[in-house]
């Protein structure tokens, strides 16, 4: 009997006829010993579960018309998502921009150079900056902290492993042993 | 008879010409084996459900972007493959084990044999969960999917060696927690 053949009978392994003639396949087929004869019964009869009746429909009906229309929407979309992530990064940058000059000179310093805190602009500039200067702060705050507890952890691991990575001391012999 | 691949190559060139009728054909022909590989994966009927529904999705919209002079089914699987394991990334880390014994099949069996049947399958599937996921991967698409060394190398991009040992390795570990739960001797 072939190898193939003898693959597709292990969906009724556990037939006691049908798992002689897989166990004297086996016993003459070194290609099949070494898959099949080390592997679990429960495996070589392997349970296929249905999958729910509404799938096919479901997946039919969020298709769109065609594939390269598909594949422009996703494009579009995954360029949509680009922007906005950047959109994100720009503002939040920025803030962190204006707050860190409110901190570093003075918060009326940017709505000064925008035509000072009774114009509109120079409003909008101060609120800006006292948004920012938290961020600023927060920033500072943690990361002083994790750089210092990164250190401290990295090094002790150092350490840690140093030492373990000692030759160990050779055992002293008992009642003159050694060597035997 | 027309051969596999000719069919599911002119299935794949009529859903490139928007005949969605071809597709429902691929649909048909492989949401089986998708979902079951999303199922053994993802542990999870829901999931699974979902997951098969974004790789056809997936397969549909990268249709185009499809080497028409490869085995369909590989690339299938192979997108099929990439899902199940980014989604296995994004997942928190505890796994519901609450549906395991979701769609068990057998329908001769009688109601003990089936309970113990159905048991072992559940431990199976529990001792599946304990292998890593590349692991697990690669022991499904051999045993569930029934791929060749050959399709398994070209659906997740390992050396055959790899795959090999891979296999070896994957069967250890689930001899090793079957016998550990006391299923094999």
């Amino acid at each position: 009997m072939r190898c193939q053949q003898i693959r597709s009978l292990r969906a009724s392994a556990d037939d006691p006829a049908t798992r002689t003639l897989i166990t004297d396949h086996i016993a003459t087929c070194a290609a099949c010993a070494d898959e099949l004869g080390a592997l679990p019964l429960a495996l070589m009869q392997p349970a296929s579960v249905k999958p729910p009746p509404a799938l096919a429909a479901k997946i039919m009906a969020a298709l769109p018309p065609t594939p390269a229309i598909a594949a422009a929407q996703e494009q579009r979309a995954s360029r949509r998502r680009r922007w906005v992530a950047a959109g994100w990064a720009v503002v939040l940058l920025g803030l962190l921009i204006i707050g860190t000059v409110g901190l570093l000179v003075d918060s009326s310093y940017p709505a000064a150079l925008l035509g000072g805190v009774q114009s509109a602009v120079g409003r909008v500039a101060l609120a800006l900056t006292l948004a920012g200067k938290p961020m600023f702060a927060v920033l500072l705050n943690i990361s002083v902290p994790l750089v210092l507890t990164t250190l401290i952890v990295g090094g002790a691991a150092v350490w840690a492993w140093r030492q373990l990575a000692q030759p160990l001391q050779p055992l002293v012999a008992i009642d003159g042993q050694e060597g035997q | 008879m027309t051969d596999p691949a000719t069919e599911e190559l002119a299935l794949v060139q009529a859903t490139l010409r928007g005949d969605q009728s071809a597709f429902q054909r691929i649909v048909e022909l492989y949401q089986g084996p998708v979902y079951n590989l999303a199922y053994r994966m993802l542990n999870n009927a829901q999931d699974a459900e979902d997951a098969a529904q974004e790789i056809f999705l997936r397969v549909y919209t990268k249709l185009t972007m499809y080497d028409q002079g490869r085995k369909f089914s590989t690339w299938l699987f192979s997108v099929a493959s990439n899902h199940c394991i980014d989604r296995l990334r994004r997942r928190r880390p505890i796994v519901p084990l609450d549906d395991l014994a979701f769609g068990l099949p057998s329908k001769e069996d009688g109601p003990e044999r089936y309970a113990l049947r159905s048991e072992l399958k559940d431990v199976v599937q529990e001792a599946l969960n304990t292998l890593p996921d590349h692991y697990r991967l690669v022991a499904i698409l051999r045993y569930w999917n029934d791929l060749s060394y050959n399709e398994i190398v070209e659906v997740t991009g390992l050396s055959e060696s790899a795959v090999k040992t891979r296999l070896h390795r994957a069967r250890k570990m689930v001899a090793d927690a079957l016998e550990a739960q006391g299923e094999l001797p």
